[in-house]
């Protein structure tokens, strides 16, 4: 077998066609998911977006707030610095009042010291804190100087959790940031995660694919290459297995009936050629042997009549001697005559037959028609045949099983039936006799020319059948085992399609 | 090996080369110190939010390594915040966890405290065999993404829409995480160094 370069394995292809169909509707819906993802994306991001900036104004409000309560403060230290009694570090300031002054107590103003240059207290007023409060305020302090050396301290009661509620907002809005931040990578997230998806499921497609493609079709097709490798090494008996009931096996099964042709086909050349060897052969003997045959007779009747004496003893050896030359001639001359049959078949002439019609001309003949049983098929059977090559076939198959019904001792009895197989592809056409039937390693000798079991026969009959069997494309064997009857079985295939179809 | 180059192109950017400094190495009682100036973490941004009234948080990660291998023989970490006082307008800073907060006023000052690692603990000297090289990487994170609330991201992602957990929803979301939180920073910013190598000379 002629064998290529380097191949592109079949299952590679059935793989790589795999992947490419699932990853048409994967890269397909990767586009339709990178879409969505930056749609929804987008979409809560200026949501974000827009509460952070909300949330960023509060932010400012909250500074805001730190600071105008800061200069507040600040303010409300600079108008007490200018009261003179303070300016004075007057000891007997009524720093209470000024505490319970409106400014004072809107400002949460709760503590009020005045300070000598070196820090020691000249008076000082507060407001103590209940408990509610000091859970919720603490002491802001501002030292204001006084210019003449002294110092005014001042003690505000300001939120204690305003700055933690400041970092809190600011805490959820890094909070919502970094969800956005997220929110705005998951379309990326999605689409790496569906390609890495996408790249295993295609691995795992791309694996199953070559084992299902090596289970289901390379594995079978090796067998084939390797049944078909063998036979063309020589081993024509070789044949593949393929299980299963699908189109592989059906291909097993057709290679393995390609192959029985092909091995049925070359027997039949086979066997032609030697038949065809043969028949050269006896065309050559029948042409010279006829030849001198009747010089022979002739020459011996001339002797025979010649002599005129009357010795009675010698006339008698002339008259048994002539008596046995015409014997033999006579045998010669049948010899000639098969030899002459074998080595002139016509060439086949097909024309369509019905089978009923020829079998049943057998019974006109008379050696047959109380032998004869006839079993024709309920639909009639036509092929395409050449009548006389086809009746002599029958012929040479009837007067076989009468005689070996004969040589049996049975009444001699022969059965001719014909059957279309179930899909028309052939008819099978069985003769069978009451003889003691074939044996089996007779079986296929006993259609090689000379070859015969009668005592009387030629040898060329069953040779002469089978090649015109073949000869309309067909064959002709002996079925194994017994045939109903108790004895042999011949069995005529014809086809009825085909090229060498015998149906009309 | 399309899995490898999709999670190597996912990486994390930041995965660089971490910059050579010189640090100095002391042995405190049983545990070996370190001391190093990391400046390079604020920028000034990072410096302006100082003075925010925000809480500012500085994770100082620390790893000794033998030389010439890749697994550390000892991790410690330190923890540094630092908030400005909107009323009091001053700085409070705790340089570790468990430290008593320093007070002051100034916005340098403040920096100068929280950018000096001064004698940081990295690892017993029992794990210290004399004479043996050691090299030392410290990664310091301004500000990391607090670990609630990555783990509520995580849950987030690893949730179906509906909130339930189904399998398939838990699997995808798990995978998606894998590839999102890398491109997510994980904090206002991140120095990593690596030390001069080292070792114990023999008393």
């Amino acid at each position: 077998m002629k064998r290529r370069g380097p191949r592109f394995a079949l299952q590679w292809r059935v793989t790589i066609a795999l992947v490419v169909i699932v990853m048409i509707p994967f890269a397909l819906s990767y586009v339709l998911l990178d879409q969505i993802g930056r749609s929804a994306a987008n979409y809560k991001a200026n949501e974000a977006k827009e509460s952070v900036a909300a949330m960023a104004k509060s932010l400012d409000a909250y500074r805001d707030l730190f600071e105008t309560t800061k200069r507040l403060h600040a303010d409300i230290a600079d108008r007490l610095s200018r009261r003179p009694q303070l300016i004075a570090l007057d000891p007997k300031a009524d720093l209470d009042t000024i505490l319970d002054e409106d400014v004072a107590v809107q400002s949460h103003l709760r503590g009020l010291a005045l300070l000598r240059e070196d820090g020691t207290v000249v008076i000082e007023a507060e407001h103590p804190l209940d408990a509610h409060q000091q859970a919720r305020l603490r002491d802001k302090v501002v030292d204001q100087p006084l210019g003449n050396g002294g110092s005014l301290r001042l003690t505000f009661a300001v939120s204690a959790t305003l700055q933690d509620e400041y970092q809190n907002l600011n805490k959820m809005i890094d909070k919502l940031t970094y969800s956005t931040q997220i929110r705005n990578a998951l379309p990326d997230g999605y689409r790496v995660t569906f390609l890495v998806t996408t790249a295993l499921a295609s691995i795992i497609v791309a694996f199953l694919g070559i084992v299902m493609s090596r289970r289901i079709i390379t594995r079978k097709v090796d067998a084939l290459v390797a049944t078909a490798r063998k036979v063309s090494d020589g081993h024509v008996d070789a044949r593949v297995e393929l299980p299963g009931a699908d189109e592989m096996a059906e291909l097993g099964g057709a290679f393995n009936t390609m192959l029985d042709d092909l091995a049925q086909t070359r027997s039949q050349i086979e066997y032609l050629q030697r038949i065809g060897a043969w028949q050269d052969v006896a065309r050559r003997l029948a042409h010279e042997i006829k030849n001198p045959l009747t010089p022979i007779q002739l020459a011996v009747q001339q002797t025979v009549s010649a002599y005129k004496g009357d010795d009675a003893r010698h006339k008698k050896q002339l008259a048994d001697m002539k008596e046995i030359v015409e014997e033999e001639i006579e045998g010669l001359r049948r010899l000639v005559d098969t030899f002459r049959t074998l080595g002139q078949l016509p060439k086949v002439e097909k024309a369509p037959i019905a089978l009923a019609d020829l079998v049943e001309e057998l019974r006109l003949d008379p050696r047959f028609a109380q032998k004869l049983v006839i079993q024709a098929p309920p639909e009639p059977v036509t092929v395409r045949a050449d009548k006389l090559l086809l009746k002599r076939v029958l012929v040479n198959l009837v007067e076989n099983g009468l005689h070996a019904g004969e040589e049996a001792g049975s009444t001699g009895e022969v059965v001719v039936a014909w059957r279309a197989d179930p899909r028309g592809d052939a008819v099978r056409i069985t003769v069978d006799d009451r003889g003691k039937g074939v044996a089996e390693e007779s079986r296929d000798k006993i259609f090689e020319p000379y070859v015969t079991t009668k005592a009387t026969g030629t040898g060329l009959g069953l040779a002469i059948a089978r090649k015109i069997a073949i000869e309309h494309g067909g064959e002709l064997s002996v079925a194994p085992g017994k045939a109903p009857t108790g004895g042999a079985r011949f069995v005529i295939s014809l086809p009825l399609r085909g090229p060498d179809a015998s149906l009309a | 090996m399309l899995l490898a180059l999709l999670v190597a192109l996912t990486a994390r950017a930041d995965e660089t080369t971490p910059e050579s400094v010189k640090m100095r190495f002391v042995e405190r009682g049983s545990e070996l110190t370190a001391s190093v100036k990391i400046q390079k973490l604020f920028d000034a941004d990072a410096y302006q939010k100082l003075s925010s009234g925000f809480l500012s948080t500085i994770v100082v990660n620390t790893f000794v390594y033998p030389r010439d291998e890749k697994d550390p023989i000892a991790a410690r970490q330190l923890v540094r915040s630092v908030v400005y006082d909107l009323w009091d307008e001053d700085y409070v800073i705790r340089l570790d966890a468990n430290a008593k907060p320093i007070k002051v006023k100034y916005q340098s000052e403040a920096l100068k405290l929280l950018t000096s690692v001064d004698d940081m603990a990295i690892a017993p000297l029992s794990l210290l065999p004399y004479e043996d090289v050691f090299y030392l990487r410290m990664t310091v994170l301004l500000n990391p993404v607090d670990k609630k609330t990555l783990a509520e991201v995580q849950r987030w992602l690893s949730q179906s829409t509906g909130g339930g957990l189904d399998r398939g929803g838990v699997f995808f979301g798990s995978f998606v995480s894998v590839f999102v939180h890398p491109k997510i920073a994980d904090a206002d910013s991140f120095v990593e160094l690596r030390s001069q190598p080292f070792f114990r000379p023999k008393p």
